[in-house]
């Protein structure tokens, strides 16, 4: 077909002739990408929860406990939005327009939590848990900054999807890609919940 | 024979694990450390071992089970435009998009 | 379906190579193809080791001759010492050996060999190397800095990598972990698109088995190196907060555990020995299968203990700290599989030797490059299982024979693998044919010497010779003449190792301007890299892309009777 072929999206168009990819670039490499930041993730977790285990007392004295339910609460909107991506791509394999509300509803949703968390940070602060405070201070904004640092991105990119999707440029491999890593965003999430806050 | 075999496995196995508690003695194994913290770093290297592995080997799985359903629709379809010229495709793990 | 992905070509119609004139800045400096991203990746990488190589010879003068004045560097300071060894391992592996084996030849070989046009991410694969260049302007950098570049072992243990008081390096340390951790994003980018591009845009026939065997090789490489750089960057990051930040994560007096960070670097740490190494045993095979003209012995065994080596390669970190005071029960295992890890790269080693066996062999450049390859290699395997028992380990450690080791492994996958693929590719990359007398005397001229470096140390090393000591004139009773006759020798070996690359950089700037043109299959290859002209244009078959109809190593096949190979793409 291809007398000469310029771009790998060229050859998206070789798809419809019958060849299939298993998996699209985009979802491919962010899939890839996101082994990666599984195994980010695991490598902090995984220190604080030696370090939590050595310390002669746990949590460490004079410090302010965590927001457990509040948080619980901000969980739920980061889980909803989740779903909503996940709607949005539903939506979008039966018919494209149908799919913007649950995309807008996803960013709403994931800038509630940032904002919470922002909200969240400077009460803690206010209370004297610091970067420097305690390790509990330390691993706190660690690896729950770390975790606010990938939802920001996360909402960049889904913010990205949705003007694309505005435009009707958007391929269905692109929301894709976006979907995956924001399923690994707010899957995340409960892990580091249960081992930072619980 | 095989019931040897099995135990002699077992024997040297208990032997990595609970011979080395007289290693504890030594000067630069894990002296001071408590034992909740010696679980914790165990619990951790055996966690980020197999991690990578079982993270990987779903990835692989996945993508696998993808193929071949992509393999059948392919069969059912009426046109096989495989290009191969190597007879019918095997199936192949991840022979991806080819 | 269809009309989405017209538009999506359509937004993309800019992003990739055009047919117009492209200017100097496009062609050479922001480029999107990828041979010339693997020509800066290899170019920078060899700059690079230029300087590691410098560094070796000052403090390799300085170890040999303490108190003296080195030539070109003047007297060895304690705190030269300590940055130029520690630089000397940071550069060697993570601004040599990987950008030149993983990054240059990953992206001149994956397109090329699978028979497409370019990465399927040519932007992530400029960043790519921008990120790099960056984090190698940084380490460079960090020499001229106040307090000198940074001095506490490539390995960065803290407390000495973290506080300032102890390194006398505040700005050194975070400059080192700082390049360190872009080098990381670098070739994670890298890594993506390679993995990507193998799977999803090879030629049309090429099946899981007709991937050549460098190509899956680097391919299996750049997964493992994505899936255990996470916990070391994680380490990074929490590095550079001690540094900069005042937490405590690797300070026991406050809470953290500085053994943590030895854990998380050598949880990639270890991967990394094989992310570097698999590449290299992918070039040695496709070069050995050419030369011998025979079919690789054992395809899928190769492949399969490459998979082996990588699952293993993920549970064996913890060697490196049998004397750090790890739990006895898991310097046990650790042995066990570190002992285990040797068997599926011996069984590599062995389908090599098989495939050589009643091969007619060509002792061209390249392949002398590649037999010494398995022949350093092997020693370098074995010391290891000398110092993979955990017992024996206790002893040796921290010796010269731990760094003999090291260097005949790392020597042959960095220095070794490189000249091979780069002697066999280079009429591929220039057009021109390399002059092969000057090829092999450059040979000769490096693998003697290499040898007599590191088999001294490993004399020393078994004797007990620490291998950080900056001067061994304060320990009198520890040294014997002998010893130090030994460590001269090493040092003027490596001079004379370090005057011969000058034949090689001699050979090919000569070859590049005035050798003979290479036509387009020199060696008779089988693989699709050969179909191309030599050097292959932009888009690299401007005439259409392959097909493939067999496996990359059908030399001297029985039912092909007009010629001893048979190329991937000739059709039955």
């Amino acid at each position: 077909m291809t007398t000469r072929a310029t771009s790998p999206q060229i050859r998206l168009i070789a798809a419809e002739h019958g060849e299939p990819k298993v998996i699209s670039n985009g979802v491919l490499g962010m899939l890839l990408f996101v082994l990666t930041e599984i195994m980010l993730f695991a490598g902090m977790i995984s220190v604080f929860n030696i370090v939590r285990a050595s310390a002669a007392v746990w949590p460490p004295p004079g410090q302010p406990r965590l927001p457990v339910e509040e948080t619980a609460i901000n969980t739920l909107a980061l889980f909803a939005s989740g779903l909503c991506v996940y709607l949005a791509q539903r939506r979008f394999a039966v018919s494209r327009p149908s799919a913007r509300t649950p995309l807008a509803l996803a960013i709403v949703l994931a800038s509630i939590f940032v904002v919470f968390q922002g909200y969240e940070w400077v009460s803690m602060i206010a209370q004297g848990l610091t970067l420097t405070s305690s390790a509990l201070g330390s691993f706190f904004y660690l690896i729950v900054g770390m975790h606010a640092l990938h939802v920001v991105a996360a909402l960049a990119m889904m913010i990205q999807t949705w003007r694309r999707h505005a435009r009707g440029w958007l391929h269905p491999s692109q929301l894709a890609t976006t979907a995956v890593f924001w399923y690994f965003v707010v899957g995340a999430w409960p892990i580091i919940y249960w081992r930072v806050y619980l | 024979m095989r019931l040897a075999r099995a135990a002699l496995g077992a024997g040297v196995s208990a032997a990595i694990l609970f011979l080395p508690r007289a290693g504890m003695a030594c000067a630069v194994c894990t002296a001071g450390r408590d034992d909740e913290s010696n679980a914790a770093f165990l619990v951790s290297t055996i966690f980020l071992s197999l991690l990578p592995l079982v993270a990987l080997g779903t990835f692989v799985y996945v993508l696998w089970r993808r193929f071949q359903k992509l393999e059948q629709s392919r069969e059912g379809s009426s046109h096989s435009p495989r290009l191969s010229p190597q007879g019918a495709a095997a199936a192949e793990p991840s022979g991806a998009g080819s | 379906m269809a009309e989405s992905i017209r538009v999506e070509h359509a937004a993309h119609h800019d992003d990739h190579h055009g047919h117009h004139e492209m200017s100097f800045l496009e062609k050479y400096v922001f480029p999107l193809d990828h041979k010339m991203i693997a020509m800066q990746y290899m170019f920078t990488g060899m700059f690079m080791a230029l300087i590691g190589g410098f560094f070796a010879y000052a403090f390799r003068w300085q170890i040999a001759f303490p108190g003296t004045e080195a030539p070109f560097w003047g007297q060895v300071s304690p705190a030269d010492y300590n940055s130029l060894v520690t630089n000397h391992g940071s550069i060697m592996i993570f601004w040599v050996a990987m950008p030149v084996l993983i990054a240059a030849f990953g992206n001149y070989l994956i397109p090329l060999m699978i028979g497409a046009d370019d990465m399927v991410f040519p932007k992530l694969n400029r960043l790519s190397y921008q990120i790099f260049l960056l984090s190698a302007l940084i380490i460079l950098a960090s020499f001229f800095v106040e307090g000198g570049a940074f001095g506490g072992a490539w390995t960065a243990y803290p407390p000495l990598s973290t506080k300032a008081e102890y390194s006398l390096t505040p700005l050194g340390s975070t400059m080192w972990i700082t390049a360190v951790a872009l080098e990381f994003v670098a070739f994670l980018l890298g890594g993506i698109n390679f993995i990507t591009t193998a799977m999803n845009s090879r030629a049309p026939g090429m099946k899981m088995w007709d991937i050549p065997m460098v190509v899956w090789m680097i391919v299996i490489a750049s997964i493992l190196f994505m899936l255990s750089v996470g916990p070391l960057l994680a380490g990074g990051i929490m590095m550079l907060f001690d540094q900069n930040l005042g937490t405590a994560f690797f300070d026991p007096d406050r809470g953290g555990d500085p053994i943590l960070w030895q854990h998380l670097f050598w949880f990639f740490g270890h991967p990394e020995v094989y992310v570097v190494l698999l590449p290299a045993v992918g070039i040695v095979a496709e070069i050995i299968t050419v030369f011998a003209r025979k079919k690789l012995f054992g395809y899928k065994t190769v492949l399969y203990t490459a998979i082996g080596t990588g699952v293993l390669s993920f549970t064996v970190w913890a060697h490196h700290q049998f004397i750090a005071g790890i739990d006895p029960r898991m310097a046990n295992v650790f042995t066990v599989t570190t002992l285990l890890i040797s068997v599926p790269i011996a069984e590599m080693m062995f389908v090599y030797i098989a495939t050589l066996y009643g091969g007619s062999i060509t002792l061209s450049t390249p392949m002398l490059w590649a037999l010494s390859f398995i022949f350093e290699f092997l020693i370098g395997g074995i010391t290891g299982i000398f110092l993979g028992a955990s017992g024996n380990d206790i002893y040796m450690h921290d010796t010269y024979f731990v760094l003999a080791h090291f260097h005949y492994t790392f020597y042959p996958i960095a220095i070794i693998g490189t000249y091979a693929g780069f002697t066999f590719w280079f009429p591929k990359m220039f057009g021109r044919m390399m002059n092969d007398k000057l090829g092999k005397l450059h040979f000769w001229l490096t693998i003697i010497p290499f040898n007599t470096i590191f088999l001294p140390l490993f004399v020393l090393g078994a004797a007990g010779h620490h291998r950080r000591i900056f001067d061994y004139r304060n320990f009198p009773e520890l040294s014997y003449p002998w010893m130090w006759d030994l460590q001269a020798l090493a040092t003027y070996s490596l001079i004379v190792m370090l005057l011969a690359q000058v034949i090689f950089f001699y050979n090919v700037i000569t070859s590049w301007i005035s050798g003979p043109v290479a036509p387009k299959n020199p060696w008779n290859s089988n693989t699709l890299e050969w179909t191309a002209t030599s050097p292959p244009p932009h888009g690299n078959w401007p005439e259409g892309l392959p097909t493939v109809y067999r496996g990359p190593y059908e030399y001297s096949h029985p039912d092909r009777k007009s010629s001893d190979y048979w190329p991937q793409n000739e059709p039955a």
